[in-house]
């Protein structure tokens, strides 16, 4: 919604501005939006000069046709495929994270949710020797548990140390703070005076409901606007800087005892693929059984490319998850 | 083939040498308004009014822009402040850094990473994370299952049935936290927030006096440093290092932890804060289960956010529901499935055969785990294992001093021990 402004385009002078304010139009849409007839008996301009700024107006701000066998060899050329670190989830995902997109976890309490994050944290910063932006929205991360997953990868000092170069972390624990955050990375990543955002390659945000649950619900109707903004930002700094975002939702139990993706039904058109991760374990922690193995499985709820509903069974131990 | 790429109202050419140079000149000024800490009336007016990003508004005077929306002009000059900021540097404006407690050398010059910087590459995280101490249980299996004890900068979640023994675990953290660091203790103090009513300073003092005692015990009498500590050590020095709150109803205790960075500001020494309980007020009294849900949820950011400012450890008891599914009923942690997420670390304590037992539910660091201890006269202690004597030597605070006569009384588990029972 830019505002109409003089210089916008020849026609639009000083005088033209005030009368069409005057007459309540302020912004681009409004003057599309609105009939050239009366809005020239309203603001007294002639039907003319308002035909001519409304065909350039039309022209500068329609969108931009790309010819899809471009935009194809620019897919091609653009798209990278980050591992998750694991080589059964690599499989479910066709290949793994996709920059450009969002990808999703979700999960219950406790289904390995952070885990998978970290996991594809350290694959990526020491395999695919990307950079990475780790946002920890609810304390979760550590960094002891990713120097053990590398460890455990068999990776030498020399490679992990340079890895916990590319890894950055940032800890926000409000809404507002990620949304500032996430317009300080796209600004970063343009200007290009660091090093890092240049060459940044995954942002994962564990998890998105913890800062978005604080505002939702309720007799609220502002925070469903929020998430949406939310949703907007996570998506431009995907689409528009090829990134790779992977995200972690929680899984909640509604009135009845199904379990559903938290954030609701919006939400649920937001990310490109959806992972939901679910384990055997019982809650009551006094029917459990003493090591016995806790059995993990991944199932594929959304994607734009592989069959949905198809599961692979993963576990955690000392090198992350992995199948 | 054909396919449009719109961003807003403006025209994208998708080579990316184009859109790079769009970009570098617009994104902060492309910033939409709406993302700004605005309150919900102004932000209406804005849209109203056309302004919908940092651009339409950057050029603007505070008197003009007031005029233009109908606000007033100290609003309209917050506004553009905040504005102004986020487009002047990329780094907007930090939280304020806790000045960490002026005794602790250690900690002094390990500043929070945070502090200058929004991001942290993980080589500092790392450092950091490993500087902070844990706060030991004076159980050395749970120590070892939460790797070390109960971590600063994360929330902890114990649950269990009644008489399990959470608010035993609770106080005996309170003290612990106090122990001095040339004990390689974290020498701060608790903020113990009591909605239930069951904190009990008797237990407190009984498990002081044991801890008193227990330093004491594994003193080295040449080292000049750990004298001197114990020299002030006492009990009643360690009770005035725990702050009680008493909560009566739930807007006490939400109210309370809005307030808690201006109580931190004054202590700075604190460095626990337990909620005993956080589900007793949220129990009942609510109808509306979405209001819960969106406060429980906003409370458990706040007290993350606390944790990680000041480096605390934020402890966090639960009660225990039945659930009626399908199969039997079985009893699971109160306040609903999307409170589970809430915590970073949730414990589970149970009873079995008659012993207690502890189960570590959710931690990222540490793999699922159920150990055994016991609540004596002293306090939280490990079940003793004969095999395994000589095993582990190496935490400074093993309980190895003989069990006392009436030890064998709480040696039973079915003969729980409740505060009012243990006057020695």
């Amino acid at each position: 919604m830019t505002l109409l402004s003089v210089g916008l385009c020849p026609a639009l002078t000083k005088e033209t501005v005030d009368a069409l304010n005057g007459g309540g139009i302020k912004t681009v849409l409004d003057f599309i939006c609105a009939d050239v007839e009366d809005l020239a008996q309203k603001c007294s301009i002639s039907y003319k000069v308002l035909q001519s700024i409304r065909r350039l107006l039309l022209a500068q701000y329609s969108s931009f046709p790309v010819n899809g066998a471009d935009l194809h060899d620019d897919v091609m050329s653009s798209v990278a495929i980050l591992s998750t670190g694991c080589s059964s989830l690599d499989e479910l995902l066709d290949g793994g994270l996709y920059t450009s997109e969002l990808t999703e976890i979700t999960g219950g309490p406790a289904t390995g949710k952070t885990q998978l994050c970290m996991t594809t944290a350290a694959s990526v910063a020491t395999t695919a020797q990307q950079n990475v932006l780790y946002i920890d929205t609810n304390g979760g991360f550590s960094s002891q548990r990713l120097q053990d997953i590398m460890a455990a990868r068999g990776n030498t000092d020399k490679i992990m140390a340079a890895a916990f170069q590319r890894l950055r972390c940032a800890r926000t624990f409000d809404l507002f703070e990620l949304l500032s955050l996430l317009e300080m990375t796209k600004s970063s990543m343009d200007s290009g005076s660091d090093a890092f955002y240049a060459s940044l390659k995954l942002v994962v945000v564990d998890s998105v409901t913890a800062v978005v649950a604080p505002v939702l619900g309720g007799q609220q109707t502002e925070g469903h606007g929020m998430m949406i903004h939310l949703a907007r930002s996570l998506k431009a700094l995907a689409v528009e800087y090829s990134v790779a975002v992977l995200l972690t939702n929680n899984q909640v139990r509604g009135d009845g005892t199904q379990r559903k993706p938290a954030l609701g039904r919006t939400w649920s058109h937001v990310p490109h693929c959806r992972l939901l991760l679910t384990h055997d374990r019982s809650d009551d922690a006094s029917l459990c059984t003493v090591n016995r193995p806790i059995n993990r499985e991944a199932r594929i709820i959304k994607s734009g490319r592989q069959p949905i509903n198809v599961s692979c069974t993963f576990k955690i131990d000392d090198s992350g998850i992995c199948s | 083939m054909f396919i449009h790429y719109v961003k807003g109202h403006q025209v994208l050419p998708r080579t990316s040498k184009h859109f790079r140079i769009y970009a570098q000149s617009k994104t902060k000024m492309q910033r939409d308004l709406g993302s700004f800490p605005l309150p919900p009336v102004i932000r209406v007016k804005l849209k109203d009014s056309g302004f919908s990003v940092v651009e339409d508004v950057i050029e603007m005077k505070p008197t003009e822009l007031s005029r233009e929306i109908g606000i007033s002009k100290e609003e309209s000059l917050e506004i553009l402040k905040m504005v102004r900021e986020s487009t002047s540097s990329s780094l907007p404006c930090q939280p304020k850094t806790p000045s960490n407690s002026a005794s602790s050398s250690s900690q002094r010059q390990q500043q929070h990473p945070e502090g200058n910087k929004r991001t942290v590459t993980a080589l500092e995280m790392l450092r950091y994370e490993k500087s902070s101490p844990a706060i030991v249980t004076f159980c050395e299996d749970l120590d070892e299952m939460l790797g070390g004890g109960v971590p600063l900068c994360k929330i902890t979640e114990l649950c269990g049935a009644p008489g399990v023994g959470k608010t035993q675990t609770c106080i005996q953290l309170a003290v612990d936290v106090q122990i001095p660091q040339c004990f390689g203790g974290v020498e701060g103090e608790t903020i113990y927030i009591d909605t239930e009513g069951s904190f009990l300073p008797q237990r407190a003092a009984d498990i002081a006096v044991a801890m008193v005692g227990h330093c004491r015990r594994i003193a080295d009498t040449n080292d000049e440093e750990q004298q001197t500590a114990l020299a002030e050590f006492s009990m009643e020095k360690l009770l005035s290092g725990i702050h009680c709150f008493r909560c009566h109803d739930y807007t006490e205790l939400l109210a309370l932890v809005n307030l808690l960075p201006e109580i931190l500001d004054k202590h700075k020494k604190v460095k626990l804060i337990v909620i005993d309980s956080i589900a007793f007020h949220f129990r009942h009294d609510f109808d509306d289960f979405s209001l819960r849900t969106r406060l429980l949820n906003g409370l458990a950011q706040s007290l993350i956010k606390i944790a990680s400012d000041y480096r605390l450890a934020v402890v966090l008891t639960n009660q225990m529901t039945t659930h009626i599914g399908n199969g039997p009923s079985h009893l699971i942690p109160a306040l609903g499935e999307s409170w589970g997420h809430a915590c970073t670390i949730r414990i589970i304590l149970f009873w079995k055969d008659n012993q207690r037992y502890a189960n570590l539910y959710k931690s990222p660091n540490k793999q699922e785990m159920t150990v055994p201890y016991q609540i004596t006269m002293d306090g939280l202690r490990s079940v003793p294992r004969l095999e395994n004597e000589q095993a582990s030597t190496s935490t400074s605070f093993r309980h190895d001093e003989p069990q006392d006569g009436n030890e064998d009384d709480h040696l039973n588990p079915c003969k729980r021990l409740r505060p009012s029972e243990n006057q020695r």
